[in-house]
Parts: structure tokens; sequence; C-alpha cells
């Protein structure tokens, strides 16, 4: 499967739209982890982020896939800018190509709902918590051993991204009913 | 800049003159030094000698009257002397109304560039080597920021680049768009032809594409989610 059917079927699963620049991408992220789909992820801002899918996102709104809205808040965020999200809604013809994907690609499509449906049942997270729970596990499996909580917010300095404890613990709850992480 | 240089017709074929003309240099020509030139190998003496090379030896080596006549001593030719290839065709995602075909024909895989390269051969009686069909797109500004924005700091306060800059602003949307385009060594009597012939490129071009689409074998590709799209 090439990166542009899974970003189709992927808003598919997530009923026809996600609301969400940072969302769409860590739904990817641990959507690709828990169906095994090989995705290049990698350290950004916001944690975890795929150029391949950032550039698939394109790719469709460019053919018409998929329509990109501009939800502005009109409130004002740290940096002086109104704060903005960027919804993605498959489009007619978005819709179209999305149900013949589904036809021919039912093993991987079925994996993606499940995936989906794992992250639902374990919390469903707002974008901000799933962010966070995307750089803990990330920071996890590239040191590729048990880490403390103190452990993983020193390591996430290392990146630029701020974990506050609070937050840490309730995504660590998140992660844990994924399976993907183990308290000890 | 994007549009004057990066997406301006002449340095499209240009670039892709000289990616086939290298190309063929070493499949079609079997030119050994061109082959070792740019078959990175992971030794010092590779790099060496790539090191020695810069784009002026590299078009007069090519030229010289010691490489054999060939595809690539061809193309440099051309460019030496800008007999350009012609841009016969530049279809938009507009241009295919079906979303099944339109996502064929802009995933545009190796195989099927290479199917249409040869049909529009045999359709105008060109040699195959010389027609070139490239999917063309850029990134928009807006694209290239990511999940984060460019800020760029006003004196009202911070703005996000993409709406600061006037230029970026207007040209945004239309960047934004990709296109299929082929080039192939046609000439033209006149301004008339010209605009005829270009006419009847685009839409005997267009049955061409959409009759490839038609024919799932020519989509087939092995890639992987992630597979570097």
């Amino acid at each position: 499967m090439n990166t542009t059917d899974f970003v189709i079927l992927l808003v598919e699963a997530a009923g026809g739209s996600i609301q969400g620049r940072t969302v769409l991408q860590k739904r990817a992220f641990f959507v690709s982890v828990l169906s095994d789909l090989k995705l290049d992820f990698r350290a950004h801002y916001y944690g975890p982020f795929s150029p391949s899918i950032d550039a698939a996102v394109s790719q469709l709104k460019s053919l018409g896939f998929i329509d990109e809205r501009t939800i502005g808040f009109g409130s004002i965020g740290t940096l002086g800018l109104e704060v903005k999200r960027y919804d993605y809604v498959l489009t007619d013809d978005g819709q179209k190509i999305a149900g013949s994907l589904k036809k021919r690609k039912k093993e991987e499509y079925g994996k993606i709902v499940n995936s989906l449906k794992r992250i639902e049942k374990a919390g469903n997270p707002n974008y901000s918590e799933l962010s966070i729970a995307a750089k803990a596990f990330f920071i996890l499996t590239q040191k590729a051993k048990p880490m403390a909580r103190t452990e993983i917010m020193r390591e996430a300095q290392s990146f630029d991204w701020r974990i506050d404890d609070s937050s840490l613990q309730r995504t660590v709850s998140f992660l844990e009913k994924l399976g993907l992480v183990n308290k000890s | 800049m994007t549009t004057q240089v990066y997406r301006h017709r002449v340095r499209l074929i240009t670039d892709a003159m000289i990616v086939r003309g290298i190309s063929l240099g070493i499949e079609s020509d079997k030119i050994d030094w061109l082959k070792d030139l740019y078959s990175y190998d992971g030794s010092e003496q590779y790099i060496f000698n790539y090191l020695t090379w810069d784009d002026e030896r590299l078009t007069t080596r090519l030229l010289d009257r010691d490489t054999p006549d060939g595809y690539a001593k061809g193309f440099f030719k051309r460019l030496a002397e800008r007999r350009l290839l012609k841009r016969i065709f530049s279809g938009r995602p507009t241009d295919f109304k079906d979303p099944e075909i339109r996502k064929r024909v802009f995933e545009a895989s190796d195989t099927f560039l290479k199917a249409l390269e040869e049909q529009v051969a045999n359709k105008y009686s060109f040699d195959k080597n010389l027609v070139i069909a490239q999917p063309v797109s850029l990134k928009s500004v807006r694209a290239q920021t990511s999940e984060g924005e460019i800020i760029v700091l006003h004196p009202d306060g911070a703005r996000p680049f993409h709406e600061e800059s006037a230029l970026f602003r207007s040209i945004d949307e239309a960047i934004r768009e990709q296109y299929l385009e082929v080039y192939a060594p046609v000439e033209y009597a006149d301004e008339k032809q010209k605009k005829r012939k270009r006419r009847e490129f685009h839409s005997e071009i267009i049955l061409l594409i959409e009759g490839l689409a038609g024919e799932s074998n020519v989509f087939q590709s092995g890639e992987s989610a992630g597979g570097g799209e």
C-alpha cells in the first residue's frame, strides 16, 4: 500500500474527516505502530512526523480527493497568532477512491479500522495528549530500554520537546491501554 | 522564484534532457567513464574522481570528438545548440474527470511513464528515447511548513510567512497544482502550425493516457506504505 492510499483509508476509517494536522500525523503514527505499517516518522516540532504523510496529503489535496479546511478560533496563541486548525475531509471524488480502495485493500483497511478503534477505546486523547503520547513512545522506541518518567522528560528536551509530568502520567496510561508500554 | 525558475518550462525541459542524456549514456551508449562517475561505490577513489568533475568538464567531454556518437552526445549537442525538446503536453489533474484515472495518472509510476513515452513515440514516429514524460509538482510554502508555521516578525506582531509575503500569498494556490508533462523532438514551421499541433497533441495524448489508465498492469507497483512518495 502506498502512502496516499494509506492516508485516504485513514481519513475514511476516521469517518471521512480528521480534525487537525497534528491529530492526523499522530493518529497515523499510532496506526502505523499498531498495524505494523512502515512509515518514515522522525522527530519534529510536535512529536513524530512523517514527511511521506505530509507529501501524500498535499498530493491528495492537489488531486481533489481531500479538502483542507481552515478553522479559525478567533483567539490569539502564545506566538501572537490566531489559533487555527486545519481539518481534512474526503471530497466526493475522495470518497469514490476510498470506496474502491476498501474493496481492493480489505486487509489493510481492516487493520487501520481496528487500530483507530483501539486508540478510541484507550481514551481517544485530544491532539495535545496524543502528541505527548507519541513523543513518549517515540523516545522509548528510540532508546529501546525501560525508562522512568523523569528520564523520558529529560530525553524529550534533546528534541526540544517540553513534556510535563502530569501530562506524561496521563499519556502513559493511554500507552498502557494500547499495549505499547508496561509499567513496572 | 518558484514560477520563474524552478517551474519554468525551459528549465524543466533542460533538466529532463540532462538526466535522460546521462542515463542513456550509461545504459545505451555504454560510456564507461560516465558510468564510473555516476555509480557511487562508497570508495575514496570514487570521491576523488567525482570531485574533479564539474558541469563544464562533463559537457566538454561528452561533446568531444573522441566521445562516440550516441544519445548522451546527442542530448548535450541539442543543449549546446539550444535545440531543446518541446513541451507537447501539459495536463492538470482537472483534465481527468474520472477520479480513478486521475489518481493512477498522477501516481506516475515508472512503468506508466515508460508506456506513455512509447505510445507517444509510436503515434508521432519519434525515437522513444527522445520522448520524456514526467510529473511536475512543487510544494507550496504552506505545505513546506509541515505542522508548524514559518513565523516572521512584523511591527504589529508575529505573522505566518505565507500570509505576510505578498508574492507567496498570490502564487501559493497556483503552485500547489501538479502537472503531467511530455517533451518530444518536434519542430514547428510557424506559430500557426505550432498552435494547431499543440491543440492536437493535447487532445490526442489525453486519449492515450486515458487508454493506458485502463490497463491495470501498467500501474502495478510494489511500493509499501512510507515508500518515499
